[in-house]
């Protein structure tokens, strides 16, 4: 053990002065959850909403995810003719009057609860970031590939909500099953 | 944490401004209103900063996961399999001039076929039924660049994935022809080999919705002349032109909706240096040669909401040849062809259960060795051994309370021979706050000896054992996960495994030819500990340190087996001309040979400089491999005459990789 003290000692400090001096570059990169922001509210305006939807788009954010305040930003923007709110609420049975959820990563189980308040509800927009979220059947599942945001959306539960996506949201998408 | 984490957010979003964010992307939007005006297709191209790099499995996932991305794989250069592997903790790797061998948690016994190890691609099993072999070296089917991801499940996973998956599991994720959307075509050169490498591919979503991806790749090199010396013979000399390699690989992917066909078919011949299986020393003309090739077909469907299925049908060949001389010549072939089937259904129907079923058969219908002596065609012979084996498994998830989960599996495996094995395993996750996992793991798995341990009988160099049984391991492990913020993470890990009834190479009775036998029982205990910090505009820095002390009854300490071992990796763009930067430190203790003496340890540097601004459309590298000319061997196997085997020394590597 002893032999090896130097050699490791050199080692770890060789990473720390790697990492002092290692300095933010230019790069078109973004925190995680301010670009999965701007993808939710792009849902929203590539989804074709039911004639009998109010003059609002609510997207409600279940409590427990990465979101903070990074949905502000969109906070009143227009949707076609109708104005974007988001709330956010602490579980899946304050989504009452809402037009798109998002659900956070959580357990499978802990998924599949959330997941009895929500599913068959006409005209809502299920929203996940989780394989656990895809498993439970969300429309739209977000992921990180290579450093990018994809996302995969499940048709058949779209459909069955009586909702239209886009076709261009289709093309985008990773997977559409 | 909100307030700064939120201030660091923006400050980011500030300092990039506006419009570098659409330059860099490659976006003509001038309209610069903000986050709002990007698009759909914009946002696809903008980079995480600071997260995990991957889709990450979610903290109740029954395993320690080791994700390797395409990113890092193409900033280190990493071109075969083994060299990325090894900069996870406890993994080492064992190069003795044929194949490149890839050990974990300190067992890594040089001259077996990586039988420990578990290599998928796309979930579909690699290792053949002769040797049952994990190739991950060159001889590995697939181009690296076409890997869009490397999944490594330390530990037993027998009670899923059935055979080999004792040591861990390697799943190698392929990239599907929308991320290559286009042409793609790279070539690289190695000054110590004289090897020259060429791919080409093409991928693309189709107006129908079709995800095709077709590429072709191919190496050519001449090899180094090696100083090499014959133990036992007392022959030394100079190996001229012995070292040569030939490669020729292709990949097919397609993909529609629920559908998925892929194909993966290599060729790899390697020039024998080093007399292996102690033939006749520097004799020009042997080599070894081994051809994949294998495919599947999926479906993966949603039945009703909470229930997946996944079907696969696949099916594979392996061809082995090799030419020795052993004052006469001797060619040997091992052949196998295979197909199965294989079902998944889970349901998270149980509000805290999810229940995951699963059945796998699979038919070794062609399994054959073949000797050919040229001087004496009297000892040529023919061994066939097709063998088949079903497969059953059930896994439970249930979530105690929001924060405790415990999972329950078995797999049943009956064999051609009628022998059934039962692998059951557990696992209890703890979150004790939303950053920090803790996980207990308990394993086992099994191994069946192949075709290759039990059958094989040359008179020359191995002879058979018909009583040879299964060996089988036992692993415990403690792990825990802590996210400090969103772009450090931490990870320890404690183990224990055991090893009963080991299949290695010993002696046969009476005689002194080599034979595979059940060893004695090997146990190990160790520890790896890691960090990956991640900062904003792409610098990124990981490292881990493991130690492994493992017992084999009657010996100072096993064979090839590193004691401590530590790994630094560090990549970060220049401030000047555009340039990347990686280093790669790789710090391996001493490793006991077969002759008793301790190899080693070394100290490992690899840099590599990068840049895609120098032309337009295409990167440009430079890789300097073992930076520093450092000397050092790995322990050989006891089939060959030497007992340890000299490493490349510096090594000048040029890449070019290019879309159009």
């Amino acid at each position: 053990m002893t032999r090896f003290a130097p050699l490791l000692g050199l080692w770890a400090t060789a990473c720390l002065a790697w990492a002092g001096l290692a300095s933010p570059g230019l790069a078109a990169e973004l925190p995680e959850y301010q670009l999965k922001a701007a993808f939710l509210f792009n849902f929203a305006l590539f989804t074709d909403w039911p004639a009998d939807t109010g003059t609002t788009i609510t997207l409600c954010v279940i409590e427990g995810g990465g979101f903070r305040n990074e949905l502000e930003e969109f906070q009143g923007q227009a949707v076609g003719t109708r104005r974007f709110v988001v709330q956010h609420v602490p579980d899946a049975e304050s989504t009452q009057g809402c037009q798109l959820v998002f659900l956070p990563k959580a357990p499978a189980a802990t998924m599949a609860r959330s997941m009895r308040h929500l599913a068959n509800r006409q005209a809502l927009l299920l929203v996940g970031d989780s394989p656990e979220a895809a498993q439970a059947g969300v429309g739209i599942n977000m992921a990180i590939n290579d450093s990018h945001v994809s996302f995969d959306v499940n048709l058949k539960t779209v459909q069955e909500a009586g909702l239209t996506l886009s076709s261009k949201l289709l093309r985008l998408a990773r997977h559409v099953r | 944490m909100a307030e700064p984490f939120t201030f660091h957010c923006r400050r980011v979003a500030a300092a990039l401004g506006r419009s570098t964010l659409l330059a860099v992307a490659g976006i003509s939007v001038a309209t610069a209103a903000g986050l709002q005006s990007l698009d759909l297709e914009d946002l696809l191209k903008v980079r995480v900063v600071g997260a995990t790099k991957h889709e990450q499995a979610q903290g109740d996932v029954p395993a320690a996961v080791a994700v390797i991305t395409r990113e890092e794989i193409q900033r280190f250069g990493w071109r075969t399999l083994s060299a990325a592997l090894r900069t996870l903790p406890g993994v080492y790797s064992t190069y003795d001039r044929q194949y490149e061998q890839t050990g974990t948690r300190g067992l890594g016994l040089p001259g077996d076929f990586n039988t420990r190890l578990l290599v998928t691609i796309n979930g579909n099993r690699v290792n053949d039924p002769v040797f049952d072999g994990a190739p991950t070296g060159h001889d590995f089917p697939l181009d690296m660049d076409l890997v869009e991801r490397i999944e490594f499940i330390p530990g037993p996973g027998s009670a899923i994935y059935g055979q080999n998956a004792m040591l861990g599991v390697v799943n190698v994720v392929t990239r599907s022809g929308a991320k290559v959307n286009g042409a793609e075509a790279s070539v690289g050169y190695e000054q110590q080999q004289a090897l020259h490498e060429g791919r080409l591919t093409w991928g693309g979503l189709l107006d129908n919705g079709v995800d095709v991806l077709v590429s072709l790749s191919g190496l050519q090199a001449e090899g180094r002349d090696l100083p090499m010396s014959f133990g036992d013979s007392g022959i030394r000399g100079i190996a001229r032109g012995l070292d040569g390699e030939r490669i020729a690989q292709a990949f097919v992917h397609a993909s529609s909706g629920a559908w998925q066909f892929e194909w993966t078919h290599g060729s790899r011949i390697k020039d024998d240096p080093t007399g292996a299986y102690l033939s006749d020393p520097l004799v020009a003309g042997q080599y070894q040669k081994d051809m994949f090739s294998i495919g599947q077909l999926r479906y993966q469907t949603v039945l009703a909401r909470g229930w997946d299925l996944s079907a696969r049908l696949f099916g594979g060949a392996e061809r082995y040849d090799s030419t020795l001389f052993y004052g006469t010549q001797l060619k040997n072939t091992g052949e196998s062809d295979w197909w199965g089937t294989e079902w998944q259904l889970s349901t998270t129907l149980f509000t805290t259960h999810r229940l995951q079923l699963g059945l796998e058969y699979q038919s070794n219908w062609m399994v054959e060795q073949v000797l050919t002596n040229a001087g004496r065609p009297a000892d040529d012979f023919e061994i066939e051994t097709p063998s088949h084996r079903l497969g059953i498994s059930a896994q439970d998830e249930w979530q105690i309370r929001p924060s405790l989960a415990a999972t329950i599996g078995l797999r049943a495996d009956r064999n051609a021979d009628g022998s059934t094995r039962l692998n059951p395993r557990a696992a209890l996750i703890w979150q004790p706050t939303s950053h920090m996992t803790l996980k207990t793991l308990l394993g086992t798995a099994h191994r069946q000896p192949n075709s290759y341990e039990s059958a094989y009988d040359d008179g020359v160099s191995l002879i058979a054992n018909p009583h040879l049984h299964r060996e089988q391991m036992k692993t415990a492990e403690i792990v825990a996960d802590h996210r400090v913020s969103s772009d450090l993470l931490l990870h320890a890990s404690v183990y224990r495994w055991l090893l009963q009834d080991v299949i290695m190479l010993g002696q046969a009775m009476g005689s002194d030819l080599s034979q595979y036998q059940n060893g004695p029982q090997i146990y190990a205990e160790g520890f790896e500990l890691g960090a990956d910090r991640s900062w904003a505009g792409g610098t990124r820095l990981r490292g881990n340190v493991s130690f492994n002390n493992e017992t084999l009854p009657g010996t100072a300490s096993a064979v090839n087996s590193p004691r401590w071992m530590a790994r630094s990796l560090l990549s970060m763009p220049l401030p000047v001309a555009g340039l990347q930067w990686a280093w790669e430190l790789r710090y391996d203790d001493r490793r006991r040979t077969y002759a008793g003496t301790l190899a080693g340890g070394n100290l490992v540097t690899d840099v590599r400089l990068s840049t895609t601004s120098w032309i337009h459309g295409t990167e440009v590298a430079l890789k300097l491999a073992n930076l520093f000319d450092r000397h050092y061997v790995y322990p050989a196997a006891d089939t060959n005459w030497q007992s340890v085997l000299e490493q490349d020394r510096r090594n000048i590597a040029i890449q070019l990789r290019t879309r159009f």
